[in-house]
């Protein structure tokens, strides 16, 4: 599941991001290779793709910095959605 | 899916409607003529409980759930004439207030709230300068660190309510070029008594009550606890805040919009040329219903930027949508206000004109409606410019 999410991530990371499809560590907001808008476009496909919800809280840049970052974050979103 | 208000959202809805019209906006036309702030219909709201509707009831505010509180502002919009006073509260609460209470710290909160909900202080939001606007990556004001805490030097312009206002939110660069341009700003919560603050009236032509000015910062020395969120997060707080000034600010805007239609309404009833009522000409009824169509449009987006928020969602595409849609339509239902009221609508007898110079500035502050459209492009995938 994992490697799905990630294989997903990095595919549209990778579409946005100036220098092409960054490592799973790479700090996609630390070389200014993304528009400014950027952050907030990733927070809504994350939305969208996944199917959970991103609440206003959850807008730190820590969250989304990598794609690894991602993956954890939808990860953590989903786990915290299923049933106990 | 429910469109009706709840019996609460509506009875308040009346009441303010109703607070309004009998206590706001009889002198507007000379603040308007004079530019000057209505310290009284401030006053008035702060009793009301306008200033803090939307921040919790422990920091001084009224507690009220986005959707209500949304509803609420509408509401204030279409009872209170005085655009310029209903701007002035706007910039107070969703450019400065709501920053505070979202990104403050538990002390930055009690401290400044209370002051701000019983309206003892006039706030404000310090962000575009003389040469940077929409860009908001490209600021200069700078906070450079110094001991513990930052100096703080650059020139805002445009602020509104600034030559009033007691507290300035205020974004400034903090990191150098070896920073991300995401990374490099910071908020900082500024009393307007800091030595080294200035402030100048810009004057303009429309919603002339909320006064607009440059503030220029000359070695404004801050404390580390007048940073509001962590060093270099002033970006994505003003990202996840926005939302609140593009829908929330634009709420009286669609109140205005109600409020011109249902005058231009009653006017096409009962004016009377060539032995009828103007009414019942089509052009002047089919402008008319196109005024009402735009309503409910602005209306069903605002309603929904509210629900979202009353669930703790995220509503970016839809506060930009909104804000594009309201302030383009408003602005046309003005217009089409001026024409059918003919002569008298363009002279200062009816108001009418001095509705059209107010609602001007809804298409360029808060980002202009071509910002929104690239915003909405950019959520929707396309590239983007910056």
């Amino acid at each position: 599941m994992t490697d799905d999410i990630a294989k997903t991530v990095r595919s549209f990371i990778g579409e946005h991001v100036q220098d092409g499809e960054p490592g799973d560590d790479h700090d996609i907001f630390a070389t200014g290779s993304v528009s400014s808008l950027f952050a907030v476009q990733l927070v809504m496909w994350v939305e969208r793709t996944f199917g959970i919800a991103v609440h206003p809280t959850d807008l730190d840049i820590e969250n989304f910095r990598t794609v690894n970052h991602v993956v954890r974050f939808v990860e953590s979103r989903r786990a915290a959605a299923a049933p106990a | 899916m429910d469109f009706a208000p709840t019996p609460e959202q509506q009875a308040l809805r009346e009441k303010v409607v109703r607070f309004a019209r009998d206590h706001l906006g009889a002198r507007a036309a000379e603040h308007d003529r004079d530019a000057t702030f209505d310290e009284s219909g401030w006053k008035a709201c702060a009793d009301f409980g306008v200033l803090g509707w939307p921040i919790k009831k422990e920091y001084g505010g009224g507690g009220l759930d986005p959707l209500t509180a949304i509803m609420a502002y509408e509401a204030l919009g279409e009872g209170c004439v005085d655009n310029g006073l209903v701007f002035a509260i706007n910039n107070h609460l969703f450019a400065c207030a709501v920053y505070i209470a979202d990104h403050g710290t538990e002390e930055q909160r009690r401290r400044w709230l209370p002051a701000l909900c019983d309206g003892s202080l006039v706030g404000a939001h310090a962000l575009s300068e003389p040469e940077t606007g929409s860009d908001m990556l490209s600021l200069t004001t700078t906070a450079v660190r110094d001991g513990d805490g930052y100096v703080l030097n650059g020139t805002k312009k445009f602020i509104s309510n600034g030559p009033r206002a007691d507290l300035f939110v205020v974004f400034a660069r903090t990191g150098g070029d070896d920073v991300a341009p995401q990374r490099a700003l910071s908020a900082f919560v500024v009393p307007a008594d800091t030595p080294g603050l200035t402030a100048r009236d810009i004057p303009k032509a429309g919603l002339r009550g909320t006064l607009m000015g440059e503030i220029t910062f000359d070695g404004c020395v801050l404390g580390e606890d007048q940073r509001l969120g962590a060093e270099g997060a002033g970006y994505q707080l003003f990202t996840s805040t926005m939302e609140w000034e593009r829908g929330f600010m634009f709420a009286s805007q669609v109140g205005v919009m109600s409020r011109l239609t249902d005058r231009c309404a009653a006017y096409a009833a009962r004016r009377r040329q060539f032995g009828r009522p103007i009414g019942s000409f089509q052009s002047v009824s089919h402008r008319i219903a196109d005024m009402r169509v735009r309503l409910e449009l602005a209306r069903l987006m605002l309603y929904k930027v509210g629900w979202l928020r009353s669930r703790g969602r995220l509503a970016m595409q839809e506060a930009s949508m909104l804000k594009l849609y309201v302030s383009e339509g408003l602005k046309t239902t003005a217009l089409d206000a001026m024409q059918i009221h003919g002569a008298r609508g363009y002279t200062e007898e009816l108001g009418i004109e001095r509705e059209v110079r107010d609602v001007l500035a809804g298409t360029i502050y808060g980002g202009t409606s071509d910002i929104q459209r690239s915003i909405i492009a950019g959520l929707m995938g396309l590239p983007t410019a910056a």
